[in-house]
């Protein structure tokens, strides 16, 4: 088996368990609910990511089964209208981004040194928030569909547009008082990771030392501080339209309607790069590992996701083209969303260049980094091709559109965090996960979501609209295609749950030494597997030869 | 750990750094909503 191959290039240090507390006892409420210790937090933002992403992923299902023929059969076309919204709002802030969080609480201070993360306080409160923020976004649907009782949830897309978002009933206040509690998490927890990163990081590494993680979830930190109270401020705005009688938005009282796209997609634009940026982080953490080479053009990875960052700013209203604008902002707009190729090129040919002439092996990590690079790439030529504005003028709000974000979002964010689960699984419970299920959960995932997303493009190109419950029959095949992915890609998600129960219940597996992979390079892989409760109480006397960056001329 | 025991010097600067960029979304959200309140 592969796998063996590559345990323990390093010394296995005295398996400390994860639940050494250094004398210090502490209940299961303490533990988990009064927490300050970020490997603990780190796991209940990797926990609650999963319910989310099984919880928006339900709602996908009860999409494609509505889509599966062509007419109405199960579900009320308001509710169906309801799914769409739900789905991606569940899936944005409730699955990827928590997962992201979880992911850099787990290894941010592991891997510059730190003993924890900056405010680790703030922490435990950034995500205890988030639980009772999903509660109130989910409260009106779940009372809605289980009791019968109220509308049900927001409809009005995701993107909250006025005037349509304000014709819902109550639920308009508790969708914009639950995103307001996301924002405020959100900035919580990019602000901790800023302070982390800046000032906690142990003597000897430098920034341009730290792993390619640290820099995305750095720049992703400051695209959060940036945006996040852009939303807070649109969504406040929607409120005081709806139960306040202001008109920013309303037409009829002097408002825009216009302007709310403009913000929102000001703030919603740099979220795309949210999402992505730190996948960007983990895959180049992945593929040096498993081509036992260093990663080509660190100090390019680095300045290419600085300017992605930068150019995110300046592309927003390429989701507005056919709303109409000056010709010479359409212009600026497309040429600007042209210009992120460059930067994201630059990313994908140093991924490429890395694995080349490597020792490359294909665990399951690996197998989710080079899929991620495939398919991403593959969203990533969509996006061109939605930039060019007259041929946006006949894609927009087409399945091509759905069909693009998806590819981005599934294949690009989701198998990221999937890379980085099965990546570090091993570090984090101290057990490696089953290899053989875990090259199951990933072919099965990557063949049925491609059966999913690409004959949505074929649908979009034809004209087939999206956010609609029912088609025209000549939509009837492809549809029934990407709805049997769909249910496949479902399915494929209880192998990964089922490993998951393996290594951090049942602890069932090889032990992991700690290096885990052979290849692996970096101060969290001098750490025993699983690192005790508290590591680098005093931080840690640095090795350029330890760390995969050490080398500042590569 | 509680960041009371914590002795750790890096800690104060950590504060200030949070401080300030606390302050910058803070102010993103008051200049940008209270200059829509003007305009309105």
């Amino acid at each position: 088996m592969a796998e063996h191959a590559t345990y323990g290039a390093h010394d296995d240090h005295a398996h400390d368990a994860h639940d050494d507390h250094g004398g210090h006892q502490q209940s299961f409420f303490q533990r988990w609910f009064c927490s300050t210790n970020h490997k603990d937090i780190g796991t209940l933002y990797l926990v609650f990511s999963l319910i989310m992403f099984f919880i928006g992923g339900a709602m996908a299902l009860v999409i494609r089964a509505e889509l599966f023929v062509p007419g109405l059969q199960l579900v009320h076309p308001e509710f169906f209208n309801q799914m769409t919204t739900m789905h991606a709002l569940v899936m944005i802030f409730g699955a990827v981004m928590p997962a992201f969080v979880g992911l850099a609480n787990w290894m941010i201070p592991m891997m510059v040194g730190a003993p924890d993360m900056a405010l680790p306080r703030m922490n435990n409160w950034s995500f205890w928030i988030l639980p009772f923020a999903f509660t109130l976004l989910l409260l009106p649907l779940a009372l809605y569909t289980f009791f019968g009782i109220g509308g049900g949830g927001p409809a009005g897309g995701w993107t909250l547009y006025p005037p349509l978002s304000l014709q819902g009933g109550n639920n308009v206040a508790f969708t914009i008082f639950a995103i307001h509690m996301m924002g405020i998490s959100s900035i919580m927890g990019a602000i901790n990771v800023i302070a982390t990163i800046i000032n906690m990081r142990a003597p000897g590494m430098d920034l341009l030392k730290m792993p390619v993680f640290c820099w995305t979830w750095l720049i992703t930190a400051f695209l959060l501080i940036a945006v996040m109270p852009v939303l807070a401020g649109a969504v406040t705005m929607l409120l005081t339209d709806k139960f306040f009688g202001t008109s920013f938005f309303n037409a009829a009282g002097g408002g825009d309607p216009v302007m709310f796209q403009h913000i929102f997609w000001f703030f919603g634009h740099p979220e795309v790069y949210i999402m992505i940026l730190p996948a960007f982080g983990i895959i180049s953490e992945i593929i040096p590992t498993f081509a036992r080479k260093p990663l080509f053009g660190y100090q390019a990875m680095v300045y290419a996701t600085a300017s992605i960052a930068f150019l995110s700013f300046i592309v927003w209203a390429h989701h507005m083209f056919t709303v109409g604008m000056p010709l010479g902002a359409a212009l600026f707009f497309m040429y600007a969303t042209m210009l992120i190729a460059v930067p994201t090129g630059v990313k994908v040919f140093n991924w490429v260049s890395t694995m080349w002439k490597g020792s490359l092996t294909f665990e399951t990590p690996m197998l989710f980094a080079i899929a991620f690079v495939i398919l991403f790439t593959i969203g990533g030529f969509s996006g061109l091709m939605l930039a060019i504005v007259p041929a946006d003028f006949q894609y927009h709000d087409t399945y091509f559109v759905v069909a693009h974000f998806h590819y981005v979002l599934v294949t690009g964010a989701i198998f990221a965090i999937m890379a980085g689960v099965y990546y570090w699984l091993p570090k984090w419970t101290g057990v490696m996960y089953n290899e053989m299920l875990g090259k199951w959960h990933f072919w099965l995932s990557t063949i049925f979501v491609n059966v999913l997303f690409f004959p949505q493009h074929f649908l979009g190109l034809a004209g087939m609209p999206r956010r609609i419950p029912d088609y025209n029959v000549a939509f009837a095949d492809f549809n029934f295609i990407s709805s049997v992915g769909a249910f496949g890609f479902g399915f494929a998600q209880l192998i990964f749950v089922w490993i998951l129960i393996e290594c951090c219940l049942l602890r069932k597996g090889a032990k992991a030494t700690s290096g885990v992979w052979e290849g692996a390079r970096g101060l969290e892989w001098t750490l025993p597997s699983p690192p005790p409760h508290h590591t680098f109480a005093t931080p840690p006397v640095i090795d350029d030869r330890q760390l995969a960056h050490g080398d500042v001329t590569h | 750990m509680s960041d009371r025991q914590d002795p750790d010097p890096r800690r104060p600067a950590a504060r200030r750094t949070a401080l300030i960029v606390g302050l910058i979304a803070v102010g993103i959200y008051a200049a940008f909503f209270f200059r829509a309140v003007l305009n309105a």
